[in-house]
């Protein structure tokens, strides 16, 4: 189950742009504000409780697992989040 | 107007424990109930004239400044009466394959005493487990009357499992399930279940472990009172249907089954997290939210044997049984366990005057197995159904017996699947203890998405008496403010 992205083969673009549009349709954002430097307090006005959520989506939308990981706690803008979601990608290939 | 108004939406043990603080702090409280009653699930129940608990077996933390004589204490249970178990052994653990019988004692220096006579070579873990969960419990916010919401809200550490942490500690599965067992009072798998939670809830037997005299309904009928002295009005045998929710004000008003619209100022939902969202109309929360909540998966399932037994066997006169024909104890959490396998919990039993109380079976069930028949009703359950019942309980019976004779003199009064928990304890996924705490997923917080809007029970935070109870307190800090709270818990020290 861990092989899902791998397996797609996705670019990394691919990735970014599947992370926003998971985003945008769950949180209600638009999409014209989510460029990588939108911070999510101030830009997107998400808090922490949204950053749980936010979890969940990103693990179901890629099939990965990312769980209680402290690093969640660290992401503060939009391109955090996506060099976060890259950096799994990797360490599942590592993996596999 | 008045105090401000907030309607508490279910009336378990969380939903009353929040009405009662709410109203004690000049809140205008209704408390609503979809079942008949109050407590319906601690209520327990009768048949051929004996009494079965159902939701209250027994409970830890009972001592002179226990947590659980504390929130007693600050519900206003002062006149409680209690039933100490025993203290050289209140559960007593039996596996039949190794001949091995481990009993647990009240107090963290007599349990590790007894379990490092049975397993010598793993004393020194043994010490170190019993260490750990003890600084787990007591640097947990509200185990140890502390109210700051910051902590309140943070559960990122809980990144280790309790069979990752136990397997790094002894290579012994016998000792890993002596030290697991407990997760069957949460329903959670010890692969699944981190550390932490585990703690919270098993270093709480540690103490002052027994229950209520005379069973939940006694409980319930404390609660009752309290609940009459309190103010807070009570609206039972009507379900909410609906939260109305305005823009600027959140939620507005609960609008009940029957039309009944009750305009408040707040609201604090209790029930289980899939009960929510089809509450909430849409646009007032995020679609993320609304999803995490309904993709939550719930504690594990059971199939019950509801007994008369007399004589009552000695063990179960202050304690409970454990059979552990398998030492495995994950086994019991897989969806395709099988509940010939055990771990079987024996609890009650006892047949004191004036309190002829049943002995309850329990075995892990999963709700799999019962889901062709999910559309069903109780009372009017297909036939396939009624066979797969009366297979698994005569199962149930014939194991119980051949590794436990002191039973031949019981008889079963009646049965449950995971099914009838589903229908009797309002879960949707059938689990006995609300969703599970585990370590890939994220329960509610006592927030939501909505101001004004608050989540407890035993999905949030932690389950059982306890772990509800401590949860309404959870969600009082961000109703009422901490200093509030703290007035209150330091009033019941």
């Amino acid at each position: 189950m861990f092989a899902g992205l791998a397996e797609r083969g996705m670019t990394d673009l691919e990735i970014i742009e599947k992370a926003n549009a998971a985003l945008a349709e769950e949180f209600e954002l638009d999409p014209g504000r989510m460029r990588p430097e939108a911070l999510f307090r101030e830009d997107l006005d998400l808090d922490s409780l949204d950053a749980v959520d936010m979890v969940v989506v990103l693990e179901k939308s890629f099939g990965i697992r990312i769980g209680k990981d402290p690093a969640i706690a660290a992401i503060r803008s939009l391109g955090d989040l996506h060099r976060y979601i890259l950096s799994k990608k990797s360490e599942m290939r590592h993996e596999g | 107007m008045g105090a401000e108004s907030i309607a508490v939406i279910g009336a378990g043990m969380s939903g009353v424990a929040a009405a009662l603080v709410l109203a004690r702090r000049g809140r205008r409280v209704v408390l609503v109930e979809k079942k008949e009653r109050i407590g319906a699930t601690l209520r327990g129940f009768t048949r051929g004239g004996v009494y079965f608990d159902t939701g209250l077996h027994y409970v830890g933390g009972l001592h002179g400044e226990g947590p659980l004589t504390r929130y007693f204490r600050l519900l206003g249970l002062d006149r409680l009466p209690l039933e100490m178990f025993n203290e050289d052994c209140f559960d007593l653990l039996r596996f039949p394959g190794l001949g091995l019988e481990v009993p647990l004692p009240v107090g963290r220096e007599a349990t590790v005493r007894v379990l490092s006579s049975i397993f010598p070579g793993d004393a020194a873990f043994i010490r170190k487990y019993f260490t750990r969960i003890s600084e787990i419990f007591n640097s947990s916010p509200l185990l140890s009357f502390r109210t700051d919401a910051s902590e309140l809200l943070t559960d990122m550490q809980n990144t280790v499992s309790l069979a990752d942490y136990l397997a790094g500690g002894t290579a012994d599965p016998v000792l890993r399930t002596v030290l697991s067992i407990h997760s069957l009072l949460y329903g959670v798998s010890p692969e699944e279940t981190p550390l932490h939670q585990h703690a919270r809830i098993a270093a709480s037997y540690l103490e002052g472990v027994g229950s209520v005299r005379g069973g939940g309904r006694a409980l319930v009928a404390e609660l009752e009172k309290a609940l009459s002295l309190s103010g807070v009005k009570i609206l039972c045998g009507k379900a909410a249907e609906k939260l109305r929710v305005s823009p600027g004000r959140g939620i507005n008003a609960v609008l009940l089954e029957d039309g009944t619209e009750i305009p408040v100022e707040g609201a604090l939902f209790t029930g289980h997290p899939h009960l929510l969202p089809p509450l909430l109309p849409q646009g007032s929360v995020k679609p993320a939210f609304r999803k995490r909540l309904l993709s939550l998966e719930d504690t594990c399932s059971a199939y019950a044997l509801f007994c008369k037994c007399a004589p009552t066997p000695s063990f179960l006169r202050g304690g409970n049984l454990f059979i552990c024909p398998d030492a495995d104890t994950a086994s019991a959490f897989r969806p395709d366990c099988d509940p010939r396998r055990g771990p079987f919990y024996l609890s009650g039993g006892r047949d004191g005057q004036a309190d002829l109380r049943g002995l309850v079976i329990v075995a892990p069930g999963s709700a799999r197995e019962c889901a062709p028949y999910g559309a069903s009703a109780p009372g009017r359950r297909p036939a396939a159904y009624a066979r797969l019942k009366e297979e698994r309980l005569r199962d149930i019976r014939q194991k119980c017996l051949a590794h436990c004779p002191e039973l031949s003199g019981m008889s079963v009064l009646d049965g449950a699947t995971p099914l009838t928990f589903r229908d009797y304890l309002d879960a949707p996924g059938c689990g006995l203890y609300g969703t599970k705490h585990s370590l890939h997923q994220f329960n509610p917080l006592p927030l939501t998405g909505i101001a004004n809007l608050w989540m407890a029970g035993q999905s949030v935070i932690a389950p059982g008496i306890l772990g509800a109870i401590v949860s309404a307190i959870a969600a009082c800090v961000f109703i009422l403010g901490r200093e509030a709270v703290q007035e209150e818990l330091a009033a019941c020290a």
